[in-house]
């Protein structure tokens, strides 16, 4: 629990002693909701954001693998109807993905793999060839779910199979001693509070299970406003790092200041994120912010005045009425003269 | 000077007194019998140290000694065969893989079964009383490396677990020692108080005999200002065969049903008939609150169990509303002392009520007396509400199946196949049935251990 109450407060023990040669695991989430990225390219009057993003997302990828031979990324899209894996590639091994030049002629014609050139250095290459192609065949199938139904953001769904591969990752390489962390990358929209109020549970259980495995989440919002309450409490929780970028112009350079802080270093340098965090919750009845609540001990739902009739409205158990009572009691405030002659005492 | 009443004639039907450990070992199984074990032999898999073969040469060597010991027909333990951890393999030339698979099911069914899916209403606000045997019998070698080791050990990891899964409940340690009971901990909500207590009770020798009275009297006085809302629990890890009590035990038993203290008990060697009694009156009838310990593991995975909170009883009901305070987080330039340690540090909480300053979360409000949180902590225990479903096995019959990654870690599924019929032996895969997903058995446990999300599910756009 201490992680999760509150790790500024606390001298972290020395964990220093991860040393620079312990390989790495990083699994990236981003959310390529199209509905979310098209608002943003029109609110900046500029098209293909995402293809900004996803340009300088590669980059930091093959740096990321660049740093170490043994280092391993992961990629997961979630998208609006769900999630996917982009890197390593559904159906083959997240190591042997050894891809001939042959097997992918078919795909030379594809103008969206500008980016890969074919001198490139092999292990770049298996990344960025397998994560342009799944994007590519994501992309299409996206364009068929124009008008299909969506409610909440697959985020969630992203990040706990970002904590499941972190889990099996680490455990197939138990002898090595692997640091393993997420990014988040998502886009900002106006509309996304009512959707965060369903991801709440999800978001939070990720969190914990985070801390369990000691693996921070750090956070790129794009757009937006400037906060995210649950994301930045990931972050916060996690020891990881939120990051508020208002355009894409220059996302690499914010990649690589803000996101390759080794988790070690994390306590000495200030990260963009400290300030403060939002941790207050909300009424379950009236809505409105609390800092004074009460909790049903049942079902543990935030109440900002007495529930009418003495029962929770969210889980219908009844309340003990002394109880009620007492809490319903207005404080007593003593009488001056009573107080005098206390005071007299004392002294 | 506390007269040594022992109750013996409630336990001389019951307890074997017997001081021999070997003897004793074989009083566990008996003790236990109603419990099915069979799994067991899959955990002593991974227990494969050489304490096994330790424990075979003691027990060769010790009815040659003595042979007039021996039974006619048996009844002794140590006369069992040894059941080594590799026999358990057993490769028979129908099909090499069949047993190991079957192990492997066998696994994943018993941490099915632990797994409780009803969504109880559970009494989540807990206040738990632990309370550890410390007398001499504690010294006993049978856990390595003596009883009281382990048991520290473990009430170690006890307080982290149970603090990580119950952050706004809260624990205080009481220690049976020289027939005195002693309490080393306040009830408080900081785990780092209590490892600092157990650390240091490490360090000391278990002396003379145990109290169960005197303990349970301490705990029950420490548990009755404990508000309606919280749960009242003594867990309660019982060494010896014996307990010095100073006057009847069974009124204290009495006056804790009264309390609705609900008490728990390890024991670490043969059955006790108080502690059974303890048990059954405490918990409305419920026999299965005391449990022997079987081995290391065992005894860890009862530890665990008392992490988990209960179930709210029908007569147990404690349904009400709790006043408590969502305080916000401040950085100072400058620091400033926290009224909790009076320490000088930089930021901190503030508490809405009082404006007073607390250094970290969870406490209870050093000048109002209001409890402090913050909403992640209401939110570490919501998968106590609402488990997850548990995840089905895919039947093997049609062999055509949707996927052949698991859909949260990308693993391919195994093929395991009969050699001889090349008949699948297990799909390997596990389905959520509200997403029907293919788990893999890690990413399940995972799941359904630590994550409590399934990723399946979080990932449909529709609600
Ligand atoms: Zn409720
Ligand atoms: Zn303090
Ligand atoms: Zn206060
Ligand atoms: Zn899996
Ligand atoms: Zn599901």
């Amino acid at each position: 629990m201490d992680a999760i109450a509150d790790p500024n407060f606390k001298h972290q023990g020395n964990k220093l002693n991860a040393v620079e040669e312990s390989p790495s695991l990083l699994t990236v989430v981003i959310d390529i909701t199209p509905q979310l990225w098209t608002e943003f390219d029109g609110k900046k009057g500029k098209k293909g954001n995402i293809l900004d993003v996803l340009k300088a997302l590669i980059v930091f990828l093959n740096a990321h693998l660049a740093f170490n031979i043994s280092n391993q990324v992961a990629v997961i899209a979630a998208h609006s109807q769900g999630i996917k894996y982009l890197y390593p590639k559904s159906g083959s091994n997240s190591n042997a993905s050894e891809l001939d030049d042959d097997h992918n002629d078919h795909y030379e014609t594809n103008t969206d793999k500008f980016i890969i050139s074919k001198n490139m250095y092999r292990r770049f290459r298996n990344v960025d060839e397998t994560l342009v192609e799944e994007l590519y065949t994501l992309f299409k199938e996206e364009k068929k779910n124009v008008g299909k139904l969506t409610q909440k953001s697959t985020l969630a769904g992203g990040m706990s199979a970002a904590l499941a591969y972190t889990d099996r990752v680490t455990r197939e390489m138990e002898t090595m001693s692997l640091k393993s962390r997420i990014m988040v990358i998502t886009c900002g929209s106006e509309k996304n509070n009512r959707e965060e109020i369903f991801q709440y549970i999800p978001i939070m259980n990720c969190i914990f299970s985070a801390t369990k495995i000691k693996c921070p989440i750090d956070v790129v919002k794009v757009g937006g406003s400037k906060e995210s309450t649950f994301l930045q409490q990931t972050t916060d929780a996690t020891n990881g790092i939120y990051l508020h970028v208002t355009s894409t112009n220059g996302l690499l350079q914010y990649f690589s200041i803000a996101m390759f802080i080794d988790p070690s270093l994390r306590q000495i340098i200030v990260k963009p994120n400290k300030g403060s965090v939002d941790f207050r919750t909300s009424c379950y009845v009236t809505g409105r912010v609390v800092a004074v609540g009460y909790i049903c001990s049942v079902c543990l739902c935030v109440l900002s005045i007495i529930p009418p009739g003495n029962k929770c409205p969210a889980c219908d158990s009844e309340f003990d009425e002394r109880v009620i009572a007492k809490l319903k009691k207005k404080p007593v405030v003593p009488r001056l003269a009573k107080k005098k002659s206390s005071g007299h005492i004392s002294k | 000077m506390a007269p040594k009443i022992s109750d013996s004639e409630s336990d001389a039907d019951d307890v074997i007194q017997i001081s021999n450990r070997r003897q004793r070992k074989q009083v566990h199984f008996d003790a236990n019998s109603k419990e099915p074990k069979k799994d067991k032999h899959v955990d002593e898999k991974d227990n494969h140290d050489n304490k096994v073969s330790k424990n075979k040469k003691k027990k060769k060597k010790k009815p040659q000694g003595n042979e007039n010991l021996q039974g006619a027909n048996g009844g002794y333990a140590w006369e069992d065969e040894i059941k080594r951890s590799w026999d358990l393999v057993t490769v028979d030339e129908e099909a090499d893989m069949t047993s190991l698979v079957a192990s492997l099911i066998d696994a994943r069914k018993k941490r099915a079964a632990k797994r409780n899916v009803t969504p109880y209403q559970r009494g989540i606000i807990r206040t738990l009383i632990l309370t550890l045997d410390c007398s001499e019998s504690m010294t006993e070698k049978d856990l390595r490396p003596n009883r009281h080791a382990m048991m520290i050990q473990y009430s170690i990891d006890f307080i982290h677990e149970f603090f990580d899964q119950n952050p706004i409940s809260q624990v205080g340690i009481v220690i049976m020692r020289n027939g005195l009971a002693q309490l080393v901990s306040q009830v408080s909500g900081n785990p780092q108080d209590h490892i600092d207590v157990l650390k240091k009770i490490r360090k000391q020798e278990p002396k003379g005999n145990p109290s169960l009275q005197n303990a349970l009297e301490m705990a029950r006085g420490l548990l009755l200002p404990i508000p309606s809302h919280c749960t009242r629990e003594v867990l309660i890890i019982f060494g010896s065969l014996s307990s010095t009590d100073p006057s009847d035990i069974h009124q204290t038993i009495a006056s804790l049903v009264d309390e609705r203290i609900r008490c728990k008990v390890i024991g670490l060697s043969a059955q006790v008939a108080i502690c059974k009694e303890l048990c059954k009156q405490t918990n409305y009838g419920d026999e299965s609150f005391y449990k022997i310990l079987l081995d290391e593991t065992h005894f860890k995975e009862l530890f665990d169990e008392a992490v988990i909170p209960l179930p709210v009883n029908r007569i147990n009901k404690g349904f009400t509303l709790v006043k408590m305070g969502f305080p916000t987080r401040v950085y100072e330039d400058t620091p400033t002392f926290c009224s909790c340690h009076s320490r000088l540090v930089y930021g901190g909480y503030f508490c809405p009520n009082c404006h007073n300053k607390v250094c970290s979360l969870p406490t209870v409000c050093p000048c109002c007396d209001l409890m402090l949180i913050l909403s992640t902590h209401l939110a570490r225990s919501y998968h106590h509400l609402m488990p997850l479903k548990t995840f089905n096995e895919v039947p093997v019959e049609n062999e055509n199946f949707p996927t052949d990654n698991c859909f949260s870690c990308q693993k391919t599924f195994p093929v395991l196949k009969n050699n001889k019929t090349g008949k699948l032996l297990t799909s390997s895969r596990y389905r959520c049935s509200d997403c029907s997903q293919d788990y893999c058995i890690d990413c399940d446990v995972f799941i359904h251990e630590i994550l409590h999300n399934c990723p399946g599910c979080e990932s449909k756009p529709t609600i």
